[in-house]
């Protein structure tokens, strides 16, 4: 599979609020290597989920592009696909017809999306929920469904937007692992927003700290730790909690 | 939310326990001989069986039920239509909604003679009065229901390239299924007074033209079994709907 980096040139975005405009986003500029991950960490309400979905196609910037590969973004797209932070589950069909939703739209015949659907949802371990419905589910097994959904699609450029946030912690550490894996096997390139420094550390080649209002890039934090990172012993390393440390007066700074 | 309230009344199942005690009232009253204008109530049912064995009330019905379902039908489709342009276009919105809802709350029933004067006095005028009864509040609801969706439903189809046409059946409709079939439900139940309100003011068909000459013939049970039969219709009807919504969104509990 081609693998695809991300280009953000100078992004800024208003909202209209009681009638006079708030800049959320102000000159963005970031760079995302082709098969490489990148989280975005910050405050509440610093755009993070703005900048996602202008990356995804669905919100159009004021002012500045994003290129993916050398193609100006216009719009979605077959290489890139979402984690969305409020799930966004069809509450009228099961858990199956969720997670094959994004093939289902791709005109995939409905025996072979279904097949696929299942792999996914074996691997976010929901197993046996495939026909219930998402008010049956808990917070954490809809995040799963949301991330299944994305995930067998097959993009080159994952957007995931805290898409381990309301699992608990036993299953957040599997699938940072489980994540981990999937990214080292398959490169792909990955756009990841996260509150949590660790996770942040774990999983990424590249931390961008963001400032709220107008959200801009405070730090680029380059993480030196060795791949694979799924061995046992990384967070306990010298290097694991010095980065997380250092993270964190960055965003103490911030308050 | 007074919508959702109105929808879990009338999704209990019906009952006809809470009948019983008014039939057995009606029928001592009318035994008692209270009033020429009550007769009992098993009378009623005797002559219900009457007029329908003379053919009288079924011809009644058939013309009725016919008038229902033309009307109903032509505000169905053309009220779900508009309805769901005006939830997904602001325009079209704004252009209607000053009429929609001048007509949602204005006395309908005024505009008859109207209707008359365009459709002269026959079946026209009652198909078009059933229409103008029950389309205003199909498209309001429908507007509602669409503009409830969670916008970030629409969002996630379109990041997964899902176009307007895939995104109308597969997200928009279903979200809104539940505020249109309250829509339509209501939409059923005004389209049956516009019916008999229809055929009442003009009096030549229909169950409306039984009503006025078993008025103005003193016929009373016979005019009791008219209004009953009218009951029970609407009855049904409500029921049908009342299934079709528990079956349908049995997402939303
Ligand atoms: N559609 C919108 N209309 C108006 N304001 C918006 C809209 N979307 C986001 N905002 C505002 O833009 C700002 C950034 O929102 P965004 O959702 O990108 O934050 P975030 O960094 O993802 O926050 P969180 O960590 O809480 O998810 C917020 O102040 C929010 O109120
Ligand atoms: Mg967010």
């Amino acid at each position: 599979m081609e693998r695809l980096g991300v280009e953000l040139h100078h992004i800024s975005k208003s909202f209209e609020k009681d009638g006079s405009p708030v800049q959320v986003l102000d000159n963005l500029d970031v760079r995302n290597e082709a098969g490489e991950f990148v989280s975005f960490l910050g405050p509440s309400g610093c755009g993070k989920t703005t900048t996602l979905k202008i990356i995804g196609g669905l919100l159009e910037p004021d002012g500045g592009e994003v290129i993916i590969g050398n193609k100006r973004v216009t719009g979605p797209g077959p290489d890139r696909s979402i984690v969305f932070q409020d799930y966004a589950l069809l509450p009228w069909v099961d858990v199956l017809r969720n997670v094959a939703f994004g093939l289902e739209l791709r005109g995939v015949p409905k025996g072979e999306r279904e097949e696929i659907a299942r792999t996914y949802i074996q691997k976010v371990k929901l197993s046996g929920f495939e026909h219930h419905y998402p008010n049956e589910l808990s917070g954490g097994m809809q995040q799963r469904v949301g991330l299944a959904r994305a995930l067998a699609v097959n993009p080159q450029i994952l957007l995931m937007d805290e898409p381990f946030a309301s699992v608990d912690e036993q299953t957040r550490r599997l699938f940072q692992s489980d994540l981990s894996d999937l990214w080292q096997e398959e490169q792909k390139t990955v756009i990841f927003i996260t509150h949590s420094m660790e996770e942040a550390v774990y999983l990424s080649d590249r931390i961008f700290v963001m400032s709220a209002r107008p959200g801009r890039i405070v730090e680029e934090f380059v993480v030196h730790l060795p791949r694979p990172r799924t061995a046992q012993d990384i967070r306990g390393s010298k290097e694991f909690t010095e980065s997380v440390e250092h993270l964190w007066g960055v965003l103490r700074e911030l308050q | 939310m007074i919508g959702s309230k109105v929808r879990s009344r009338s999704r209990r199942q019906f009952s006809f326990v809470p009948l019983i005690p008014g039939m057995i009232a009606w029928e001592l009253i009318g035994r008692l001989h209270v009033s020429f204008f009550i007769p009992p109530l098993s009378e009623v049912v005797l002559v219900w069986f009457e007029i329908l064995h003379a053919g009288k009330l079924w011809d009644a019905l058939v013309i009725s039920f016919e008038t229902f379902v033309v009307g109903f039908s032509l505000a169905l489709v053309l009220g779900l239509i508009l309805g769901v342009m005006m939830g997904r276009y602001r325009g079209v919105e704004h252009f209607f909604d000053l009429y929609i809802n001048t007509f949602m709350s204005a006395p309908v029933s005024a505009l008859v003679p109207v209707l008359m004067v365009l459709f002269g006095l026959g079946i026209g005028t009652i198909v078009a009065t059933v229409f103008m009864f029950s389309f205003f509040v199909i498209v309001v609801d429908t507007t509602t229901g669409i503009k409830s969706i969670n916008p970030s439903l629409i969002q996630m189809a379109r990041s997964f390239g899902g176009s307007e046409f895939q995104i109308l059946p597969k997200v928009i409709l279903p979200g809104a299924l539940p505020e249109i079939l309250t829509g339509v439900r209501l939409g059923a139940i005004r389209g049956i007074k516009g019916m008999v309100i229809g055929q009442l003011l003009i009096a030549l068909t229909g169950l409306g033209e039984r009503l006025v000459y078993y008025g103005n013939s003193f016929l009373i049970p016979q005019l009791y079994a008219i209004i009953l039969t009218v009951i029970v219709f609407s009855i049904l009807l409500i029921e049908l709907f009342n299934f079709l919504e528990r079956s349908l969104i049995h997402w939303k509990r």
